[in-house]
């Protein structure tokens, strides 16, 4: 899926490309408005394009001024761009978040009896497996014993895991918790059996912009406007925050 | 014409004996084994489970995955199938009805053996008495189960739930009526016979207290007229009408819930990768198709006084306009 979508102006000075696929939603186009009002309040040219497949976002990447991303992209791509952490997204005082592996009904008592189950999730791309075999299983092999059932959206798999169609799901805290919220019947028989250890939440990141500080400015201003706070909401997060380490 | 015939044999022995010697060859060759994936012809329905199916296998060492196309044409069938003769498939993957027949008739005659096969986007799979020795698949419709919750992130208050519906979908319409009563979704349906009596039964349903609509697959109800009038009906009533498929989202529906293709093809592929690890075919039950195409539309959730922003979070798009409407 990939939504390209108008730009600010034809004038516009910088492209900010931004794929956070766990919490934007569907609603791009809404997304992109309230960006676009935003930053017209701010007086900024700036040209908003978030996109929703992760093949997309790095095809246009190598066109973009700054990125917000989660950190499991970075570590992929930030060396071969030169991509210049700026800051870091937070929610509820909390800047990272965890993975976990949830149960079904009928599903693994431990993360070490997946092997040969069916496991719901949205996948991460060919490096899919070696991020899970680093964040549950100590750098093993087992994320190779079971089969990911590839799902468009994280409700996908806690609903599959919820109704018995796998053995368990895969998904970080930040949709467990918006699903927990707003759906808590379907985790109500969803056990958490394994989590992984913390990582960022997701960034605004430079490649390599011409004025880093007006930016950062910028974003960490949102939450002193209405259009900025309903921007914020759209991201499910509070603010934006200067973290160092990554 | 004997030293013609002497040396034609020895020509021969010579082939045989070249044939011999690259035995070994061949035999490593073999170690690849063969998916095939036949699509009935070249729609999104087939191509994208197909693409997904062909992604999830790439891992998996000595596979290769051959997606074909039939066109929806025996004879193309048999001219695929024929040159697997010497080297056939160890699983085929059938997408659509024509390709699961195929694998279950015409590939035992052409290939010499029956070969096992999954198949996905096959409606009604049970009227075609696939073999279950040899055969298993993916079900084609969305679990009611999955469609009620999906629905609750749009109308979280969701108890009655009004349709119309023919003998062609009694069978969707009983499963309704299940899982509803688990769930806490009472079903309001009406019956009809032809399409001619849609009209009066959406009347019906708009005097009966409802939370909203549903439109379920059924060619006798959802005729172009029919849906329009249903469509006009449901906003007048500012009632969300759930549909299913995306082109009913673009004409005025609320929210479609629909299979996700190339969740389709990864489930597949799980399928497959259980079959070529020795699993019996036979211990393999249909499955029900995980994840869904969930979709809404903004324009209309306007008409009717919904706001999607926060149901938007559980969706695969959000659609702002309306075919037709300005």
């Amino acid at each position: 899926m990939f939504f390209w979508l108008p730009a600010v102006s034809a004038t516009a000075s910088e492209l900010i490309l931004v794929y956070e696929p766990y919490t934007l939603g569907a609603d791009m186009a809404g997304l992109v408005r309230t960006a676009d009002s935003f930053f017209d309040q701010t007086q900024n040219s700036i040209e908003f394009q978030p996109v929703a497949e992760v093949g997309q976002f790095l095809e246009m990447l190598p066109e973009a001024d700054y990125v917000v991303m989660p950190p499991w992209v970075y570590r992929q791509v930030g060396d071969e761009y030169d991509i210049e952490p700026l800051l870091v997204s937070e929610r509820n005082g909390q800047k990272e978040y965890n993975k976990f592996i949830l149960s079904g009904a009928n599903g693994p008592g431990t993360e070490d009896d997946l092997a040969g189950s069916e496991v719901g999730m949205m996948r991460l791309g060919d490096v899919t497996e070696a991020v899970l075999n680093e964040s549950f299983f100590a750098g093993g092999d087992d994320a190779y014993q079971f089969n990911i059932i590839d799902v468009s959206k994280p409700v996908d798999a806690v609903m599959a895991a919820s109704f018995g169609q796998v053995e368990a799901a895969i998904v970080n805290s930040i949709s467990f918790d918006l699903i927990s919220e707003e759906q808590p019947q379907l985790v109500d028989d969803l056990e958490i059996i394994a989590e992984s250890e913390a990582f960022s939440r997701p960034g605004l990141y430079s490649m390599g912009g011409s004025d880093e500080e007006r930016i950062i400015d910028i974003f960490m201003e949102m939450e002193g406007s209405s259009t900025g706070q309903e921007l914020l909401s759209r991201f499910q997060i509070d603010g934006w925050v200067i973290k160092n380490d990554f | 014409m004997i030293s013609k015939f002497f040396y034609g044999l020895a020509k021969t022995a010579f082939f045989a004996l070249i044939l011999t010697l690259m035995l070994p060859w061949q035999s490593y060759a073999n170690n690849q084994e063969t998916v095939l994936v036949l699509k009935s012809e070249d729609l999104r329905a087939y191509s994208e489970p197909a693409q997904a199916f062909e992604r999830s296998l790439e891992g998996r060492e000595n596979i290769s995955v051959e997606i074909r196309d039939i066109e929806l044409n025996l004879s193309q069938a048999r001219e695929i199938l024929r040159e697997y003769r010497d080297n056939p498939p160890a699983v085929i993957f059938a997408l659509g009805a024509h390709a699961a027949v195929v694998a279950m008739e015409t590939a035992p005659d052409e290939l010499g053996r029956e070969i096992p096969f999954v198949f996905a986007s096959v409606l009604e799979w049970e009227e075609y008495g696939f073999n279950t020795e040899n055969s298993t698949g993916i079900k084609a419709q969305v679990p009611v189960q999955t469609l009620f919750a999906q629905s609750r992130m749009v109308i979280p208050d969701l108890e009655r739930l009004g349709l119309i519906y023919s003998p062609e979908s009694e069978a969707r319409v009983t499963e309704a009526k299940a899982v509803g009563e688990e769930m806490g979704v009472e079903i309001v349906a009406r019956r009809v016979e032809e399409p001619a009596e849609v009209e009066a039964a959406v009347e019906y349903l708009s005097n009966l207290e409802t939370d909203a609509w549903w439109l379920p697959a059924d060619p006798t109800v959802v005729t172009v007229d029919n849906f329009h009038y249903v469509r006009e009906q449901a906003w007048n009533l500012d009632k969300p009408l759930i549909v299913y498929s995306e082109s009913f989202v673009r004409a005025g529906g609320l929210v479609s819930v629909s299979i996700n293709y190339h969740t389709v093809g990864s489930q597949a592929a799980a399928v497959v990768s259980d079959i070529l690890d020795g699993a019996e075919v036979s211990e393999l039950k249909m499955a029900e198709p995980v994840g869904t195409e969930f979709l809404g539309n903004s324009r209309v959730a306007s008409t009717i006084g919904l706001d999607l922003t926060d149901s938007a979070r559980f969706m695969d798009r959000v659609l702002d306009e309306i075919e037709g409407v300005e």
